[in-house]
Parts: C-alpha cells; structure tokens; sequence
C-alpha cells in the first residue's frame, strides 16, 4: 500500500516535470500552426526580405526586413549601453566596493532589476523623448536612440546580476596564485579573473540580448513606429515585438494580417532560442572548465 | 476521477457565463471616450448594471459582435460588404454620433488652407516643402497614427489614395492623439491629424476647400470634407440592458456627453 | 609606479560605470515618485475612475493586477515546486532530465509577448475562455513558472544530504522525507522565489494585451470570466488612448509609483528572507 502510494506520487511528480517541456513545445505548436497561413500565402523571402510593410492596405504586403532592422538595430545599440555600464558595475561590486557597499548595492541592483517594463516605457515617453528632442533639436523624440538607451539602461542590472555571479565563481586561488607572483589587483583582474570569468560573462551578455531583442513595451511606446530600414540614430522604427503588440489588437483571427503576426512571433521565438541554447553551451563548457560538471 | 476533474471544471465555466450579465463594448479607439464617458454616467444612473469598454478598433469590434464575444461593436465606419454577409442582415448599425478629423500644423506656419488634393500629395510623399504651399521653405515633417487607431482608418478613407497607406507607414507614428498634439507643437514643419475634440490651442487647424472644422461645419451638409458618423452596432435581439444603453447614448443625456467630448450630436 | 597609474585610472572608470548606473536608474524613480506622489490619495488607491478616465482613482485597476498576479500564482506555485521536487529529489540522472533543464531554460527566454501569442491562441481563441482574468493568468502562470522552479530547485540543493540520509535511516519513506524534512528546510528559499515571481507577473504588460487587459470598467470583476482593468496596461492605455494627456498622464505617474512600490516591497521582501536564512545551513 505505501509503496503503492509512494509510487503514485512520484509519477505525479514527474508529470509536473514535464509540463516546462509541453509548454515549450506547445508555444512552438501554437506559433508554427497559426503562422501556417502566412507561410504559404507569403512566400519566405517576400517576407523575411521585403521592405514593404503595410499591413491593412489592399492589397496588403508584408516585408518583414525593417521590422527585423528595426530590432537588430534597437539592441544593437543598446548593447552598447548595457555592456559596458553593467560589466562596469559588476567588476565594481566584485573588485572595488567595499564590504558595506556591496551589502547596500547588490540588492539595490537586485530590486532594480525587478522594475517593470512599462515604468520605463512610459519614462521614456514622457521625460526622456521630449528630452533627447529639445537637446539635439529634432522633430521627434522618439526615436532609434531613445528607444535603444532606455532598454540599455533597463537592462544593466541583469547583465550586472548575472556577471557578478560569475565573476563570484572563480576560484580564490586564481587570485591568490597571481598576487603571489606580484601582480597588482588591477592587472590580476584584467589577466586572471576576468578571462576565467569571461564564459560566463558572455553568457549574461547574450542573455541580455535575448532580453533586449524580445521586449516589447518600451519600443512600443518611445521608438516611433515607422516601418523603415533606419538611416540615422534619429529615426523612428518599428521593432518586431511593437508591431505584434500594436497590430494584434486590429487584426481579425483568421486574416492573413493575424498570421503573418504569428509568423514574427515564430521568427521572434527562433532568435531567442537560438540565443539561449548558444548560452547553455556557453555555460556549460565553462562548469566543465573549472571543474563544476555536474 | 478524470471525468470529476471535467464536470467541475464545465461547472466553473457555467458558472462564469451565467455571471456573465454585463454589457461589453469593443472597438473603435476613436468612439471610446464617447462609450467610456456615457457607460459612466449610465452605470451611476442604474446601479447594478455593469459596462465594460475595451479598444483594438472598429475591425475587432464588429468581428466580436458578429462571433457574439461583445454585445455592442464601437465602429468609427459602416459595415464594410463582407461583414454584412457574415452577419446575415442580424446587425443594426445606430448612429450615435459624428466627428471631424482636423489637419493640424504648428502655430507659426503661415499656411492655413488646404485642397483635399494638397492634404493627399502631403501624405502620398508628392509634396514635401512648405513653400511649394505658399508658405516658407521648410521641410514637412509628417506623422501619422498607429494603423489600428480610428483616426487612421478615418483619414485613410478621407484621402482615398494608395499612396497613403504605403507612403505612411514609413513616417513616425504618433501613439496617441495626445502625442501627435505635442509633436506638431514642437516642430516648426509638423503637419499631423487629430479628432475634433483633440483641438487645442498649442496647435493651429488648417481650413481645408476653405471651412474650417467645427461643430457645425462638421455636421452631415455642413461643408467640413473630413467628417463621419461613428456607430455603435448591435444585434437585432439583444438584451434589455443593452438596448437600455444604446438608448441612452441616443438620448438627450447622452448627446450631452458626446457635445462635450467635442463630438457632434446628432439627435 | 606605472602600474599604479594605470590601476588607479582602471578602478576610477569602473567605479564612474557604477555612478552611471545608479544615476540613471535613480534618475527613473526619482521621477516616477516626484511626481506620482501629487496624484497619490486614500481617493486615488480605493475610487473608481471618474470622468472619462481624467478623475477618480484606479482601485480596478490595482484590483485586477491583484487577481491576475494571483491566478498566475495559484497555477504556477503549485507546479513549479512539484517540478523542482521531481528534478532535485527523485530525479533519475540522465538525458531525459538534461532535456528538461534546458526547457525550462530557454521557456525562461521566450519574449514576453510571444507568452501573450501562446495565450491567445490556447486560451482565448482554443479553450473560449476569451479576454478574461483566467486567460491572463494562465498566461502570466507560463511565463513566471521557470523562475518558480529555479528558485526552488536551488532551494532544495541547499538542503543537507544529511538531513534527507537521517530521515532515510529512521525508517521514513521518500515522501514523507520531502513533506516532513526537506519541503520545510527549503520553504524559505521557495518563498523568496515566490514573491520574486509575484512582483515579475504584476509588472508584465506584452502578455495581458490580448488576453485579459480591458481599457475600462466600472467597478470590480465580477468572476474569473471578466476582462480586467490592470495597472501597467493601464499605464499604457492612458498614454495610448488618452483623450486629456494632461490629467490623464498625472494618473499614468500614479500608477507607475504604486507599480514601483510594490514591485520594490517584493523585492525587497525577497531579500529580506533569503539574508534572514541564509546562515542557517552555513551558506
């Protein structure tokens, strides 16, 4: 009877195990299913290269190519903000602040990395568009630029999180074998502690990306809309996430204009989880480095 | 215990539909404030009675009036002809109100008329300097509203042009009427669109074929091009409570309510 | 002496990379409770929105954002420390728990607006549930369920082998060890994973947009079918839809303060515990 039982729980335990798995491939299903129409009405290079999007025209076309530069870009430049600011801050929680100062800002980057998405967006929106707009004198403020710097900014505390973490998982001896051989904390950090760090560090960085690329609300509301290739930082775009976001609600189940959305949701789906599983690898040829296999 | 998990669980959602007794509005982002503003007043005339207002545009609405999901389709635009073959002559489409689109520029531009055909060269891309329009030599600068907004649809059927749709979506896209305000009044070349209640004094409102709009202009005859009645559509049967709304969007109090959003009453 | 330079110019750029950051993120609260404090009342957290949305307060607003957050809760919690429990007590090693590993993972990546794609599609449109609380929240429940899950499984490995080996050894079964001894050692650690989750699914705006989120509603749901008034969409809607950006972006300021404090309190609640237990087993 116990035994029975014991049985019993343990496979429902394992049931729940899966449900990550069925839901993965359930969004992969549902993705892939309702892009079906768009797949085969939309021929693949019409839509991954054509720069012609105008979804509610008759008849419609949709060339997806300045949504994907639009979100290419977006991050692209963000990365050039997060990067350094969060590396930055994470070898200074790591090397520099003192006891009492990691105590204080490991969780103030904590609780910062928890603040919603939309609290930036509408920053963005009402402080930093008009801001950007005044200083450089331009007809919109929101643009590229805007966009891109606030999800830099939203995204170092991740990237600060994450890097700190692995830095943290470098063996002491790393370091003390270099001060004994003379080396200054400057040069041990730069030549013994940041290389051996450095799997990990890149995996927060792509994490990050995947972050960036996949965010929705903050493009949305301050990167402008317009569905071109951008030709300066000042541009407005149309990021892949902000158009499913702002297209969905008009677009009748069953159209063309509501697979199609599904079919960037798909292509979406596809970046993000080549990022994560290049991540995993990443990660997982590191534990093995530093002899953490498990 | 498989079939206890699924008699509970069509118990829960009977349970759901049957509480289920409240008016659900969708649609046209342009007639929200009117069937925000009105389900309001309604709701503390009657208490007890529950209206709840959602956006996505006129397309979504009527395809949840047409599936049955929402009980009244906010429309800025009739029945397009294969909508009234889905709903097999069951929907009747009430005028409740009208609204004009206005052409707006920046205060010191010193162009203050349009002809509809300027308005369509400017967003088909044709015209691109002030001074091809008497006024001075500056860039226009244009912008546009996201393509799910009323205000969009709106202007689009206004233009009737295909040079719009391809040639606006490459603009920068105004979030809300609110921001497309702010952006005119920022930028000396700005030329954008808004609704009649949108108006304020931040921004200058061009007169197009020479009327300005306004309230009067904008009635049916009254000579403002770039005006429309807006619907609120229901199905032929429907509950008493939702005709009792409807019926009160129509009446006195309610056009009341649509004066002042600075839309033009019609009853 | 040079190295000294040369560290000296390395550590001051580190540490300007740190003031950058906290400025700019300070500079975003600053703002956010500058002037969200003004719209802020007993009126604005308990009233109703009056006046078109210009007046009033947004208490469905927060209430919906309450029922979402714990419909999420409710379907997540349960399975994702089943799951944790499956993978750290019982797991079988091998390749079938690797592959789950890495499900988990990558669910932890997908763009929060493919979730509300996923929602749409399963809940809304498939299962007829329609832009409910209960679409939303199953949604949400997805979307925090492989933060649930690491945080437990983490939780877990804290837990002693030798705490599991002398329950074993008194003669206790497999589960009554997970119930009696180890569930209850790593509650802590299971709890902070919780209110993080909370404060991630009360924060998220892509994954309601079409399943749960309505732009207004007078007064509360009325059952788990109701579309919902939510405070980050609302943040949105009212700078979206807005008809009198004036009053309605002072609103929009409210929301985004309330949505910072709590947000903030899970956090900081989350910590709180962790420190507090973390000596315990000499972590």
């Amino acid at each position: 009877m116990n035994s029975f039982k014991e049985k019993l729980i343990k496979r429902l335990f394992c049931i729940t195990a899966y449900a990550s798995l069925l839901f993965l491939a359930g969004i992969m299903f549902v993705l892939f299913k309702e892009s079906l129409k768009a797949l085969e009405e939309v021929s693949l290079p019409a839509f991954l290269l054509g720069r012609e999007w105008y979804p509610t025209d008759t008849p419609p076309e949709f060339g997806a190519l300045s949504l994907f530069a639009g979100s290419l870009s977006v991050s692209f430049i963000a990365v050039l903000v997060c990067v350094p600011l969060g590396l930055g801050s994470a070898l200074y929680l790591h090397e520099i602040a003192s006891e009492r100062q990691r105590k204080i800002l490991k969780p103030v980057v904590e609780i910062l990395s928890g603040v919603p998405s939309i609290i930036f967006g509408f920053f963005g929106l009402v402080v930093f568009a008009p801001l950007l707009q005044e200083m450089f004198d331009l007809p919109v403020g929101q643009c590229l630029l805007t966009a891109a710097i606030i999800l830099g900014v939203m995204t170092i505390p991740t990237i600060t999180s994450l890097s700190e973490d692995a830095l943290g998982f470098v063996p002491r001896s790393f370091k003390e074998a270099s001060y004994a051989l003379g080396a200054d904390r400057w040069q041990t950090l730069r030549r013994v502690t940041i290389p051996a760090a450095a799997s990990g560090i890149i995996t927060s960085i792509i994490m990050g990306i995947g972050r960036l690329m996949g965010e929705t609300m903050i493009v949305l509301m301050v990167a402008g809309g317009a569905a071109v290739i951008p030709d300066s930082l000042f541009s407005p775009v149309r990021p892949m996430t902000s158009t499913i976001a702002a297209e969905m609600g008009e677009a009748a189940q069953g159209t063309l204009h509501f697979s199609v959305l599904f079919e960037i949701g798909l292509l979406l789906f596809i970046i993000t989880f080549i990022l994560n599983v290049i991540s995993e690898l990443i990660s997982r040829r590191y534990r093995l480095k530093l002899g953490q296999g498990r | 215990m498989r079939r206890i998990l699924l008699m509970s669980f069509a118990a829960v959602i009977g349970l759901g539909l049957a509480a289920r007794a409240e008016v659900s509005i969708k649609g046209s982002t342009t007639v929200f404030p009117i069937a925000q503003k009105t389900a309001e007043v309604y709701m503390n005339n009657h208490s007890g009675k529950s209206v709840s207002v959602s956006g996505g545009g006129s397309g979504i609405g009527i395809t949840a009036l047409i599936d049955g999901t929402a009980d009244i389709a906010a429309s800025s635009r009739e029945l397009k002809s294969e909508e009234a073959a889905r709903a097999e002559g069951n929907i009747i489409e009430e005028k409740i109100a009208r609204d004009a689109i206005a052409m707006v520029v920046h205060p010191s531009n010193s162009v203050s008329n349009l002809t509809r055909a300027q308005v369509r060269d400017i967003y088909g891309g044709k015209i691109k300097n002030w001074k091809e329009l008497g006024g001075a030599d500056i860039k226009i600068v244009l912008a546009n509203r996201e393509s799910t907004s009323g205000t969009f649809e709106a202007l689009k059927k206004f233009l009737v042009d295909d040079m719009f749709e391809k040639f606006a979506s490459r603009i920068y896209t105004a979030a809300s009427s609110g921001a497309m305000t702010n952006f005119v009044a920022g930028s000396k070349g700005a030329i954008g669109y808004v609704g009649l209640g949108f108006l304020d004094s931040k921004v200058k409102a061009l007169t197009i074929n020479g009327v300005a709009p306004t309230m009067e202009t904008a009635k049916e005859g009254g000579g403002y091009p770039y005006s429309r009645y807006l619907y609120m559509m229901r199905r032929i049967e429907v509950r008493p409570e939702v005709m009792d709304y409807v019926n009160f969007v129509k009446s006195k109090d309610g056009q009341a309510i649509v004066k002042e959003l600075k839309f033009v009453p019609i009853y | 002496m040079k190295n000294k330079i040369i560290q000296n110019t390395a550590f001051t750029l580190i540490a300007l990379t740190m003031l950058a950051t906290l400025f700019f993120l300070a500079s975003i609260i600053y703002f956010a409770a500058a002037r969200g404090l003004p719209a802020l009342s007993w009126e604005f957290i308990t009233e109703v929105p009056r006046n078109g949305m210009t007046e009033g307060g947004v208490a469905p607003a927060i209430a919906g954002t309450f029922y979402l957050t714990m419909g999420a809760v409710l379907f997540a919690f349960p399975l994702g420390v089943a799951c944790a429990v499956y993978l750290q007590e019982y797991s079988p090693k091998g390749y079938i728990v690797n592959i789950i590993r890495m499900g988990i993972n990558n669910l932890a990546g997908v763009p929060s607006v493919v979730f509300g794609l996923f929602g749409l599609a399963v809940f809304v449109k498939f299962f007829g549930f329609g832009v409910s609380i209960l679409s939303g929240s199953l949604t949400l429940g997805i979307l925090i369920l492989p933060g649930i899950i690491s945080a437990s499984q983490e939780a877990l490995m804290a837990v002693p082998l030798s705490f599991r080996e002398a329950s074993l050894a008194m003669g206790a079964t497999q589960w009554q060890t997970i119930r009696g001894i180890t569930l209850p050692a790593a509650l802590p650690g299971i709890l902070t994973g919780l209110i993080i989750s909370i404060g991630r699914a009360a924060g998220e705006t892509a994954p309601i947009l079409f399943t749960a989120a309505t732009l207004y509603r007078k007064g509360y749901p009325t059952s788990i079918f109701s579309e919902v008034m939510a405070l980050p969409y609302h943040i949105y809607a009212l700078m979206s839809e807005g008809v009198n950006p004036q009053k309605q972006t002072a609103i929009a300021y409210g929301c985004a303060l309330i949505l910072i404090v709590l947000v903030g309190l899970m956090s900081s609640l989350a910590i709180i515990i962790r420190n507090k237990y973390r000596s315990v087993y000499g972590h």
